[in-house]
């Protein structure tokens, strides 16, 4: 209540000014006066009252300079001839003027550059739920897990095995438990036939829908990542029948510096399927165009493949 | 040997005002006397801080005021005391009395 009226008097002041101030003159100019009389009355004259009552009240500008200077409006007044002040000094450099300004500019303009960029890389979270599970696989950017489409809030997953040539069979099953958990993923038979199963790691990072689209290229351990998936129905595979290598195989240094690779156990899915010469088939078969596809068109509208396994995955989580 | 008129103690040329005031409108200078006289010269107020007061008080809402004629046929600005005015006056003396109390008991503790 009584800022608002503070703030009301104070405008008052601002903005009807000379009213304001004129009054204050008459008040000031009355009290004086008054102890003027008052010496007067006491028998002073009045060219001894004058300069005593002023030396005991105080003289009236000076007075109206501190009565003015109290209130907050005297703040804002100042402040804008400050700014007045300031504008009238730097359009008589105009030179500097633009240099400052420039720089200004430029700073300001290079902060925020500069904190955008940071914004967008460091301190903004993925537009995911939890941030802290993303995995990354490999190190290529066309690696494995392509493509996380975005639905309806809900992501899905395509993981491209196509043209992928295996590699360490241990790194197949840590993809491979990150869909599927301690679940089993594929069967090494040794050479007396024994068999010994292979099972995932941990807990499963997403149930999410997921499609893997594989070809005929699709060797060795990603054929097992693939069979793996397909067998436990937790993946979709698009595409055409792999290629069909299912030996393991270890190297053994020779005392030339030569190596002997000797293939010591083959590999079944876990629904029991052989891999080697067989590959493991499609549930979705969709052909590739023969030429291969440019890293720039992967996961485009010239991707058949891709484009049949997005169209698979939203169907599926439409139903 | 007469003592030099002295300052106020701090905050309470407010609530000073305010009593003076309670007792009848006045304008400045009647105020001021009024003081002056109620103190016996011990203070003496310049015109500057006493301004400034009114400006405070009436902005707070305590006092209000309104130009009339003065039994001199002068025009001056009489203030008087609002009912929050008086609340405020209230309450300041209570709380000054305690002070005061208090303080005299701490300098006068043997």
């Amino acid at each position: 209540m009584s800022l608002l009226r503070s703030i009301a008097a104070g405008l008052r002041s601002l903005f009807r000014k000379k009213e304001v101030d004129r009054e204050l003159d008459e008040e000031l100019r009355a009290y004086l006066e008054m102890a003027d009389e008052e010496k007067m009355k006491q028998g002073m004259s009045p060219k001894e009252a004058l300069p005593t009552v002023r030396l005991e009240r105080g003289s009236l500008e000076v007075t109206k300079e501190v009565v003015r200077a109290a209130s907050w409006e005297s703040f804002v007044e100042t402040c804008w001839r400050d700014v007045r002040f300031g504008l009238r000094t730097l359009r008589k450099s105009p030179a500097l003027t633009v240099v400052a300004v420039l720089t200004l500019a430029l700073g300001i303009g290079a902060n925020a550059a500069i904190f955008t960029l940071i914004d967008a890389v460091m301190l903004k979270s993925l537009p995911v739920a939890n941030p802290t599970q993303l995995y990354r696989l490999g190190d290529n950017n066309n690696c494995c897990v392509m493509v996380g489409t975005q639905n309806g809030g809900s992501f899905v997953f395509v993981l491209d095995l196509r043209n992928n040539p295996g590699g360490f069979v241990s790194a197949s099953r840590d993809v491979a438990s990150l869909f599927l958990g301690e679940k089993v993923l594929y069967y090494s038979m040794d050479r007396t036939g024994a068999s010994r199963e292979v099972v995932g790691a941990g807990a499963p990072l997403t149930d999410k829908p997921l499609v893997v689209l594989v070809n005929d290229a699709t060797t060795s351990a990603a054929e097992l990542l693939a069979g793996a998936l397909k067998d436990n129905h937790r993946a979709l595979l698009v595409g055409s029948t792999t290629f069909g290598q299912g030996l393991v195989h270890s190297v053994q240094t020779l005392s030339d510096g030569s190596g002997l690779v000797v293939a010591i156990a083959h590999f079944k899915t876990p629904s029991g399927q052989e891999v080697h010469r067989k590959g493991i088939e499609p549930d979705l078969r969709v052909e590739a165009p023969r030429q291969l596809l440019a890293p720039s068109e992967v996961a485009t509208s010239k991707d058949l493949q891709y484009e049949k396994a997005v169209e698979t995955l939203l169907q599926r989580i439409n139903s | 040997m007469a003592e030099k008129p002295s300052d106020l103690v701090q905050g309470t040329l407010d609530m000073l005002i305010l009593k003076t005031l309670a007792l009848e409108p006045m304008h400045g200078y009647g105020i001021a006397v009024r003081l002056e006289q109620m103190s016996k010269g011990v203070f003496r107020l310049n015109a500057g801080s006493l301004f400034v007061a009114f400006q405070r008080l009436q902005r707070a809402g305590l006092i209000k005021s309104e130009w009339k004629g003065t039994e001199n046929s002068r025009r001056a600005k009489y203030y008087a005391v609002t009912e929050q005015g008086r609340k405020r006056l209230n309450s300041e003396t209570r709380e000054w009395a305690r002070q005061v109390s208090a303080i005299a008991r701490i300098l006068e503790a043997s």
